[in-house]
């Protein structure tokens, strides 16, 4: 009976975790941020279909994370709802729903988390491994994934990351292209579960002996966030996220525990879960690309994928302006000649050579042209234009 | 006399000497509406009347943005006795701030019978970023936290003694601040619903209070609905999320074009969700790290960069926040009739200021005490849980360190850099404009000021002359334009919206004439000063920053 109702709360988790992470998977986001170019660089990887391969990994992975918590609070507690719970938490909060949709190394480190979490019993053992864990990412961290934030204050920082605002309404503050409209780390139904959650935690029979897992992946998670200053706040605090989902997993079981007299409310309490995870997914689904198409390199690619198709343009002259051109060039089309080019010189090299020349709209002015004059235009995903061949 | 009531006193002191010290030159200017509310005190003091000929009232017209009276009243001894000026009209709030550390004390004490708690909440407030910062202020925000920590001591004080006469005093105290402040109206009347209610369910058979309870609240309810239904629709349209221009509005335009307005779309993303999920997030942003440790820059007169805890106090804060709430859920048999009272002071706090759009800030003032008791409370009950002795050095040790330098770091802020880079904050040039033209007043014969220098320059001479009310009211020239008195000339001085070469073509310089600008203005007239013999003299030379004011004197 009990193996029974593991399996199918397994499977549930599964199908959870395809249908709500793979909806849409591969092409949303429109195009490739530049931090999982340089990643896929690495790997020695140069075809864009590739990185939807990728990207099936991070889903993978970050469907593995959630059974591995299941598994972990199962042994625990013992208690198979409870389970449920956690790892349906970890299933549909945004900020593990966001790192599945690209390829990044930080779902790793989570994924050793998850491995410690559900098969390290023995305390002391558990602890060291959480606590190598933050020293495993300032290594990767040192690769340089995002901008440099090293300048930032700390404290600052830290305050800014932990803020409910932030965590429930409108996500990373730092980095727009990895945040879903409208929409924070957590849900915003997710904030009362989270205080019921760390009352639970430290309050119930079922967790009295493991107070130091709780304790571990938060102090791990923000020796993590304190040693990986130049990453983006969405990836430094990932860790910490994850004790975070723990107990706001454990609040929508009190949540459901204290109220499964009151039918009404727990229907109510189920439906607002559904509706936010329904509203975050409109977002991401339909607003994301028309927000932050530029970050994600849509017009860029766009540019490139032009440029292949017409092999008789045998070289470009680009704005320095649009310098990032040069890491999409590097991946999709390497073979092709380049060179970029200064504002005070991009006039007379364009029009001497008859070489084709990307420039971006103010430039359009110098060489008296309009948008309908240029040989082809490159439209952001909401068709806004970005740029332009000459 | 007992070792606690030492160390509270001398806490106290601490709390009065940081409010008190160099109080005229720090901060390093007034800003208009500390001016405002200076002129209307030296006004009833002299005329009985505030600056519209209005005797005694209950709100003050001031600008047009009805200031409340209490602070008003309660400085007119200090500013008959010791004349208009900054230090009389600062009294008040120093006063205020300083009895606020007694109250959290008395509150903590009440709540939790620790002594520890309670002198080291008590410690909290005295040294608080917020704290200083709104008792150096000549407006109202230290009253609003004062009445606020008043009206909860004695409502605590009627739950415990039962004796109604507390009850009295807390009603007094609450109706003190529903007078003090507007968005304390909120919580004045909030406050006193929730303890009628939870009158109701905890004191059976309490008529004496209920009833009169019931009937100021009422009172109290109906005279904020009639009186300002209006000017505070108005007021939310301007500060508040509401209106068709604000960001929740663009934000559900966005969407719907992204969607292209289908049914799904209008589901969710129309005005009811939006505003709701507003709401939330402003009320939830009150707790949130962001607010209570650290603050942006701000533009106006608000504490820069510092939230009302020091960060090493957040924890501490989130720990009792939640010792609080699982301890009002825990209790069987009946609520722990003080705790619950600190989470109902705690959840209605922030109604003064959710509903707005810009930063929390002073108008979330209801909750000072809130953040140090709850800090102090979940300090002492972790360091109390620790078994190990050196486990306890440890933690204080380390606590105690960081939040001397967190204090010394903020005092040194704020007594060292602020006066020099706020300047323009506190309106430095314009508090210096109007000394020199008070100084120099019998000199000329008339007197010009561009309204672009600041709003409304006129208030600051009105208050460092402090210019005769009644002629005030006789020789004053004002427009009314969108719910604001706008002064345009009283006396000898005019205030034009923008001094151009035109208007400087039509000014009678035969006689002597006097003029003051910004360097905006000062660019168009460079042509025109030149040609007609005028001397330029910037106001502050120390100012070197784009808003510089410059004098132009007719040399002619």
């Amino acid at each position: 009976m009990k193996l029974t109702k593991t399996a199918i709360a397994v499977f549930l988790i599964i199908i959870l975790n395809i249908v709500i992470k793979g909806l849409g998977l591969g092409i949303i986001p429109h195009g490739i941020a530049t931090e999982e170019l340089a990643l896929v660089s690495l790997l020695h990887i140069h075809s864009q279909s590739s990185i939807i391969v990728l990207r099936f990994i991070s889903l993978f992975v970050t469907t593995v994370i959630p059974i591995l918590f299941f598994f972990g609070v199962q042994k625990r507690t013992k208690n198979t709802y409870e389970a449920f719970a956690v790892s349906l938490a970890l299933s549909v909060h945004p900020w593990i729903y966001m790192l599945s949709r690209f390829f990044n190394p930080y779902i790793f480190i989570l994924l050793i988390v998850s491995l410690i979490f559900c098969f390290v019993e023995n305390k002391r053992l558990s602890v060291i491994g959480y606590f190598s864990i933050p020293f495993i990412a300032f290594a990767m961290s040192l690769f340089k994934f995002g901008e440099n934030y090293a300048n930032a204050s700390f404290i600052s920082n830290f305050l800014q990351i932990f803020d409910t605002r932030t965590l429930f309404f409108s996500g990373d503050y730092a980095s727009f292209y990895l945040r879903i409209p409208s929409t924070g780390f957590f849900m915003m139904a997710d904030i009362l579960p989270f205080i019921f959650g760390v009352y639970y935690a430290f309050n119930s029979t079922s967790w009295k002996k493991h107070h130091s897992v709780f304790f571990s992946l938060i102090f791990s998670g923000i020796v993590f966030f304190m040693v990986t200053p130049q990453s983006l706040p969405a990836i430094r605090s990932s860790l910490l996220f994850l004790s975070f989902s723990l107990f706001i997993g454990l609040g929508y079981y009190f949540i459901a525990h204290a109220l499964k007299h009151f039918r009404l409310a727990f229907v109510a309490a189920i439906f607002l879960l559904l509706a936010n995870i329904f509203f975050y997914q409109e977002l991401f689904l339909n607003h994301f690309d028309n927000r932050n198409s530029t970050e994600w390199g849509y017009a860029k690619i766009q540019a490139v994928n032009y440029l292949k198709s017409h092999r008789e343009i045998k070289a470009i002259y680009i704005t320095r302006r649009l310098g990032n051109l040069e890491p999409y060039l590097t991946f999709l089309y390497p073979s092709m000649k380049r060179r970029y080019v200064e504002d005070d010189k991009i006039k007379i090299v364009c029009t001497t050579t008859g070489t084709a020349c990307i420039v971006t709209e103010e430039q359009l002015s110098i060489f008296n042209k309009s948008k309908e004059q240029v040989r082809k235009t490159f439209d952001s995903y909401g068709g806004l234009p970005e740029f332009f061949l000459l | 006399m007992k070792k606690y009531l030492i160390l509270l006193s001398i806490i106290i002191l601490i709390g009065l000497l940081v409010r008190s010290y160099a109080i005229d030159r720090i901060p390093p200017g007034i800003d208009w509406d500390e001016a405002s509310y200076g002129y209307n005190i030296y006004s009833i003091v002299k005329t009985g009347a505030d600056e519209w000929g209005k005797k005694l009232p209950l709100t003050f017209t001031a600008f047009g943005d009805s200031k409340q009276p209490m602070y008003v009243y309660l400085s007119v001894p200090f500013v008959a006795i010791l004349g208009l000026n900054i230090v009389s009209v600062k009294i008040i709030p120093i006063l205020a701030g300083t009895l606020s550390i007694l109250f959290a004390y008395l509150v903590a004490q009440k709540i939790f019978s620790n002594r520890f708690v309670s002198l080291l909440s008590a410690l909290f407030l005295a040294l608080s970023p917020f704290g200083i910062f709104y008792s150096r202020l000549a407006f109202e925000v230290s009253l609003f936290g004062a009445f606020t920590l008043a009206g909860i001591y004695f409502e605590l004080q009627y739950l415990d003694r039962q004796k109604w006469w507390y009850w009295l005093y807390s009603t007094i105290c609450l109706i003190g601040l529903y007078f003090s402040h507007n968005p304390a109206k909120i919580i004045a009347v909030t406050l006193i619903f929730s303890f009628l209610v939870y009158h109701v369910f905890l004191l059976k058979n309490k008529k004496k209070v209920v009833i009169p309870t019931a009937a100021i609240f009422l009172v109290l309810f109906f005279v904020t609905i009639l009186q300002s239904k209006q000017s505070w629709y108005s007021r939310l349209r301007f500060v508040g999320i509401f209106g068709d221009k604000k960001s929740v509005v663009l934000q559900i335009q966005e969407y719907r074009q992204g969607d292209k307005n289908n049914i799904v779309s209008k589901i969710l993303h129309n005005k009811p969700v939006f505003f709701s999920m507003t709401l939330l997030e402003n009320y939830v942003a009150h707790f949130g790290t962001s607010f209570l440790g650290y603050s942006a820059e701000p533009d106006t007169v608000q504490v820069p960069i510092h939230g009302p805890l020091y960060p090493v106090q957040i924890p501490f804060y989130y720990y009792g926040l939640i010792l609080i709430i699982t301890g009002v859920l825990r209790k069987k048999g009946g609520l722990n009739k003080f705790t619950t009272v600190l989470l109902i002071w705690v959840v209605v706090a922030p109604l003064s200021s959710f509903i707005t759009e810009g930063g929390i800030n002073k108008r979330y003032m209801g909750a000072l005490g809130t953040w140090e008791i709850l800090s102090a409370y979940g300090f002492v009950t972790l360091f109390s849980s620790l078994r190990d002795r050196w486990a306890k050095i440890a933690l204080g040790a380390f606590c105690s360190t960081i939040y001397l330098v967190m204090v010394l770091s903020f005092l040194s802020f704020y007594f060292i850099a602020l006066p020099s880079e706020y300047k323009n904050v506190y309106f430095y040039q314009q508090n210096l404009m109007a000394k020199q033209i008070t100084a120099d007043y019998k000199k000329y014969d008339q007197i010009f000021v561009s309204k672009k220098t600041t709003g409304e320059p006129q208030i600051f001479i009105l208050f460092f002359s402090g210019f005769d009310p009644k002629k005030y009211i006789q020789t004053k020239n004002y427009l009314w334009n969108d719910n604001w008195y706008e002064v345009m000339a009283f006396d000898k001085t005019r205030y034009p919206r923008e001094i151009t070469p035109e208007y400087l073509s039509k000014v009678d310089f035969s006689k002597r004439s006097v003029a003051y600008i910004t360097g905006a203005e000062l660019v168009n007239l460079s042509d025109y000063l030149q040609e007609h013999s005028f001397t330029v003299i910037p106001l502050d030379p120390t100012n070197l920053g784009k808003f510089r004011l410059y004098k132009i004197i007719n040399t002619l």
